[in-house]
């Protein structure tokens, strides 16, 4: 394995490990706040105005949305460690699963 | 929600991020049947639960399994893509996709899980254990993978039924990878706790622009789910195998009696 190829393992770990507990601070805090009962997650639309009042349910959506950039950062880190390796068509496969995943947003709006 | 109900959810997202952990079940199987018929949620909102539950243990489970090296690049770049574009098309379906449907499709997966517990136990061969973080990375196979095409297929599949029904895509994901491709256990195991948190992140925008996330449930689901993953990860080689998987096995029947028992209408 060659330096270049650990830095780039290590720096994907450490983007996954920071989005994974990020997440699930948000998550502690929300619970903190106290959740009411049956309520679904703030959607983008309203997630600036919710919290700006610290809405718990605003809370949890941020670390739902913090929780999906995990895996985001484990395809890019994947698909830079493949092209620095010369597998080309590996890595331009992990960017059309990441334009797939940015298609699945904008289809789900 | 009750003091009980509420212990008790948090006890079984605990012990399914474990057990997705060791023996590479998945903990959607369980957090899905909890939230529906237990506690009575919609199951769309379970299905959208449980899959913030799989974002969470996959992230856990992939950060702990990222020392052994076991996780193939090329496999998950390359079946990376067939499951996201299945649960890219689960995800858009499942808002509209009637409960009885989901139901019945449930009880297949869960009868499927218990069935590939079951076919390794009377084989002898207990499921490939969690590679632990002290684990040394195996030397390569000899030769790739085969039958790349029927394994695309497959987790296009996977895919689907995860955006669809709220699960990570593991029990179909790691019998393809071991069996089809001849891709050996613990390689097969890593490389899917990678696939199923993408593939679950694809079907997540569809539940959260629908509101299908319920907040009050996707807080401590995955918070247990999480903290179980990471033990899981841990304690995997010490787990006592065969006596677990028999637990599960007949939780995962029962589950499937359930789940058909609902579809039917009763």
């Amino acid at each position: 394995m060659t330096t270049s190829d650990d830095r780039l393992r290590a720096a994907t770990t450490r983007l996954v490990t920071a989005a994974l507990l990020l997440g699930l601070l948000c998550f502690v805090a929300a619970i903190a706040r106290g959740l009411p009962a049956g309520g679904a997650v703030v959607t983008l639309g309203g997630l600036p105005a919710a919290l700006a009042r610290l809405d718990p349910s605003a809370l949890v959506s941020v670390g739902v949305l913090l929780l999906l950039l995990a895996p985001l950062a484990r395809v890019v880190g994947l698909g830079a460690q493949l092209w620095q390796a010369h597998d080309r068509l590996p890595a331009a496969a992990c960017f059309v699963t990441l334009a797939l995943l940015a298609l699945s947003f904008l289809l789900a709006r | 929600m009750s003091p009980a109900e509420t212990a008790a959810m948090w006890f079984v997202c605990l012990v399914a991020g474990l057990i997705g952990a060791a023996l590479g079940l998945g903990g959607g199987v369980f957090i899905v049947p909890l939230l529906a018929l237990w506690l009575g949620v919609d199951i769309q909102q379970a299905a959208g639960t449980s899959l913030v539950c799989v974002l969470a243990t996959s992230a856990a489970g992939s950060v702990a399994l990222d020392r052994t090296r076991l996780a193939d690049p090329r496999l998950v770049a390359n079946l990376g893509v067939a499951t996201v574009l299945g649960g890219v098309l689960g995800g858009l379906v499942a808002p509209y996709a009637p409960a009885r449907l989901v139901y019945g499709l449930f009880g297949v997966a869960t009868a499927w899980a218990a069935y590939r517990l079951v076919g390794r136990a009377v084989k002898q061969q207990p499921p490939a254990p969690a590679p632990g973080p002290g684990d040394a990375p195996e030397p390569a196979p000899e030769a790739g993978p085969v039958h790349y095409p029927l394994g695309l297929a497959a987790c296009v599949g996977a895919g689907v039924a995860s955006g669809l029904l709220g699960i990570g895509g593991a029990p179909v994901q790691v019998p393809v990878m071991t069996e089809v491709m001849r891709v050996r256990p613990p390689v097969a195991f890593a490389t899917s706790n990678v696939i199923v948190g993408i593939t679950a992140a694809a079907s997540t925008a569809a539940y959260y622009s629908h509101g299908l996330i319920r907040a009050d449930l996707v807080a401590p689901c995955a918070l247990a789910s999480a903290i179980g993953a990471l033990l899981g990860g841990r304690l995997a080689p010490r787990l006592p195998v065969r006596p677990l998987v028999a637990v599960f096995v007949a939780v995962l029947v029962y589950l499937t009696a359930r789940m058909l028992w609902k579809a039917v209408g009763a």
